[in-house]
């Protein structure tokens, strides 16, 4: 229903270079603390709303299932939906609530992120609203368990996903391949591949640079372990762990070999037309990425002239003793209310229809692949329009929360210093220029500094 | 020295005391007036740029991570810069930037502009035709670019086609030996033909007979340029070092939509920098530390710049 994913918020964190400038004088205006909302089913009057699209039909869409239908079930409240670029988005909201204004339901790209508009007092305590609405039944627990910060519930997941192998299936079926199930037999196809001048994986990161740390949170998950991911996040365990540094060499080594895109230079240049035109076309096989991808796909599978066809796997164990069929879970964006907003009432009955109307966020799914809120639901819940494929991952997806076979993402699980030191260093370890180990030392020292911020979003638990 | 002058000659004061009241009067009322028209540019700019100016100055010191209450820290941001290594990475850029900026455009700029002087027809095509990258917004300059570099579906991929294979595995934007040049030489591009008008109107300015007193002389065309146009655009050429030197420091736009500073932060720049530190590492108060020394470093090449003309005028 929503598009407040990962991908359209985080690319919000650019703007130009000495906008830190600009928030240092205008920050003094506003920090205050957070009461709870009693109510919110009376709400009336305008309420804004800010939102980026990441393409121009994007907008028309996010508008149709997130701001007409809402108007026409609550007539009385008048969203203003303003448009946004998504490479300024999150500085100019950063700013305008620095100055105590910014709309009155504030996004953010996932947990990461809005764990520190929440301890500088921005979002309103959703806790009441919470028990009325009973989110604690009929949302997944682990995405209620993210929206937490410093015990009061106030910045809810809008969307959430996990990271999985994708491939091209006719390409498999016309080579008589089979998906991999570990390491041995990935390695055996890619090479196989190859041979034939077909690139392993698609990929590219010369549209959206953070790329890499979508890898990085697949090796650590598929190499490590999520266990051991778990363990460093909890303290118990660091990130110069040997598991950690062999799941980066692994990386790097898969990069040296050309596995991904062909080459490192190949990688970098890649924009994202061209890696999925290379993927849907059959010249690259197999495709490491997440959920949000099955909105792309229909763009370049079976259109323009392409009869390809796309199946999904869980990412196959990289290390012997990481379980198989695991998902890690992430939290493509988040929702709160903006603690100074002239309208609480209002804004709060967005978010309340928003996680209620689940027909429209099928609805929303089924006509645009969006992802879905965190809520539970069966299969009978899903409409037959929705791809089978979206259906059958959500539904793996969730089943595995409830089994407790997940992992854990940079984006939704590490402090935010950790992940952007992340997302600036990787590339320089896949290009030669660091080394494993002082990258993995990095990683800690960041980890360490926002663990003494208290900038680490809370650590799920899934299972019984 | 002021005792050789006649009396009262050196000392504005006693100018004023001489006059008569009425006088003294309306000197003091234009100049209430004219500082009264002063206001309004001054409270705009104490407030746009002096508030700014100060609350950075003050966030520098802090640890503000731009949401929460700061806390000052001293000195731990200066020594935390001086062992960051992605800053002196990003500074270095920025002064192979420079070095580029002060070459390559500059004399492209002069030798475009005095080869149009000489033209008599056509002059104010060229002129709006080198001028127009520069009215072009940066970012769609820089995506036609990506587009146009790209390895697989820009011009290499046509020259391909044609059995012309000069550009094939080059990747312009995604080798990290070549992409800071590959920005620089699209920045370059859009601006160049600003400098060409920047020296054009220069060199109109310069006494034409001096131009034909060279002919006469037997001067050739580099002669000319090299003895005639080159010393009369003088002010102009230092003011076209400066503005160069202090924008090469602020450089943003095109490695930001190029290349977001990499691959692998090799073509990282300051302001990229500042930029992913205060909204990416949410460390807004090291971030203005770091914009605190590049404003630095500005204001030691502006002092430079004043020095160099200081002297020049007095050598004339």
């Amino acid at each position: 229903m929503t598009e407040y994913t990962r991908r359209t918020v985080l690319r919000g964190a650019g703007a130009a270079g000495l906008s830190a400038l600009t928030i240092a004088a205008l920050a003094a205006c506003g920090t205050g603390g957070s009461g709870a909302v009693s109510t919110s089913s009376g709400g009336s009057g305008p309420i804004t709303l800010w939102y980026a699209p990441n393409n121009p039909a994007g907008w028309n869409q996010w508008k149709q299932w997130n701001v007409d239908t809402f108007e026409k079930r609550y007539p009385k409240i008048q969203i203003t939906a303003v448009r946004q670029n998504v490479n300024t988005m999150t500085a100019k909201q950063q700013v305008a609530l620095a100055a105590g204004g910014g709309p009155d339901l504030i996004t953010t790209p996932g947990s990461s992120n809005a764990i520190a508009y929440g301890l500088a007092g921005y979002f309103q305590d959703l806790g009441t609203i919470a028990k009325k609405n009973k989110w604690k039944e009929s949302m997944l627990p682990w995405a209620l368990d993210m929206g937490y910060i410093n015990g009061k519930l106030e910045a809810l997941p809008v969307s959430y996903e996990s990271m999985v192998l994708y491939y091209n299936k006719t390409v498999f079926k016309e080579h008589g391949w089979k998906v991999p199930t570990d390491r041995a037999s990935l390695e055996k196809l890619a090479d196989e591949m190859q041979a034939k001048g077909i690139i392993p994986f698609a990929a590219g990161n010369a549209s959206y640079q953070p790329a890499t740390e979508w890898l990085v949170s697949m090796f650590f998950n598929g190499f490590a372990g999520p266990s051991k991911v778990y363990d460093a996040l909890s303290g118990k365990a660091k990130w110069t762990d040997k598991e950690f540094q062999g799941s980066i060499q692994l990386l790097k080594d898969y990069f040296v070999k050309g596995y991904f895109q062909g080459g490192v230079k190949e990688y970098f240049t890649t924009q994202d037309p061209q890696k999925y035109a290379i993927f849907a076309s059959g010249k690259a096989a197999m495709y490491l990425s997440g959920s949000w991808e099955m909105q792309v796909f229909p763009t370049y599978f079976g259109a323009n002239g392409n009869t390809n066809d796309w199946a999904w796997v869980p990412m196959p164990p990289l290390a012997p003793g990481v379980p198989s069929d695991t998902y890690p879970l992430s939290v493509g964006g988040t929702m709160s209310v903006n603690h100074h907003s002239k309208n609480i009432p209002a804004a709060t009955a967005y978010i309340e229809w928003l996680f209620s109307d689940t027909k429209n966020m099928w609805a929303a799914a089924a006509a645009t692949g969006s992802e879905p809120l965190p809520v539970k639901f069966s299969a009978s819940d899903v409409p037959a329009a929705v791809d089978p494929r979206y259906k059958a991952q959500y539904l793996a997806i969730n089943d595995a929360s409830v089994a407790g076979r997940v992992g854990y993402v940079t984006w939704t699980s590490f402090g935010a210093k950790a992940d952007s030191y992340i997302i600036a260093n990787i590339d320089k370890v896949i290009n030669g220029g660091l080394g494993v180990a002082p990258f993995c030392a990095g990683i800690q020292t960041s980890f360490d500094s926002d663990k003494k911020a208290g900038l680490i979003p809370p650590l799920f638990t899934t299972g019984s | 020295m002021t005792g050789a002058a006649g009396y009262g000659e050196g000392d504005p004061s006693l100018d004023q005391k001489m006059l008569p009241p009425r006088k003294s009067r309306t000197r003091r009322r234009r100049r209430l007036v004219a500082f009264a028209f002063l206001i309004p540019a001054l409270v705009i700019n104490l407030l746009v740029i002096g508030g700014p100016g100060i609350g950075s100055f003050y966030y520098a010191f802090t640890n503000w991570n731009g949401f929460t209450t700061p806390k000052f820290t001293g000195l731990d941001n200066f020594f935390t810069l001086l062992g960051d290594q992605d800053f002196w990475n990003a500074i270095a850029h920025n002064f192979i930037y420079m070095a580029i900026f002060l070459t390559v455009p500059l004399f492209m700029g002069l030798v475009g502009a005095f080869m149009l002087s000489r033209i008599r027809r056509g002059a104010s095509l060229f002129r709006v035709l080198f001028f127009i990258p520069y009215l072009i917004a940066s970012v769609v300059n820089a995506q036609i670019w990506k587009n146009l570099l790209d390895p697989t579906g820009g011009l290499a991929a046509q020259l391909d086609k044609i059995g012309i294979h000069w550009l094939d595995n080059i990747f312009f934007f995604g080798d990290s030996h070549l992409a800071l040049y590959s920005v620089a030489f699209v920045d370059n591009w859009h601006f160049w033909g600003f400098l060409v008008i920047l020296f054009m109107a220069a060199m109109q300015g310069v006494d034409a007979s001096r131009f034909e007193a060279a002919r006469i002389d037997g001067a050739n065309a580099w002669q000319e340029f090299w003895h005639i146009a080159l010393p009369g655009i003088r002010p102009t050429l230092m003011f076209a070092l400066m503005i160069i030197s202090l924008w090469s420091l602020l450089a943003f736009d095109y490695a930001y939509v190029l290349t977001g500073g990499g691959p692998a932060g090799s073509s990282d720049l300051v302001s990229l920098l500042v930029n992913r530190t205060a909204f990416g590492s949410l460390e807004a108060g090291y971030a203005a530390f770091m914009a605190l020394a590049l404003s630095l470093l500005g204001g030691i090449f502006l002092v430079i710049f004043a020095i160099i003309r200081r002297n020049e005028d007095e050598t004339n």
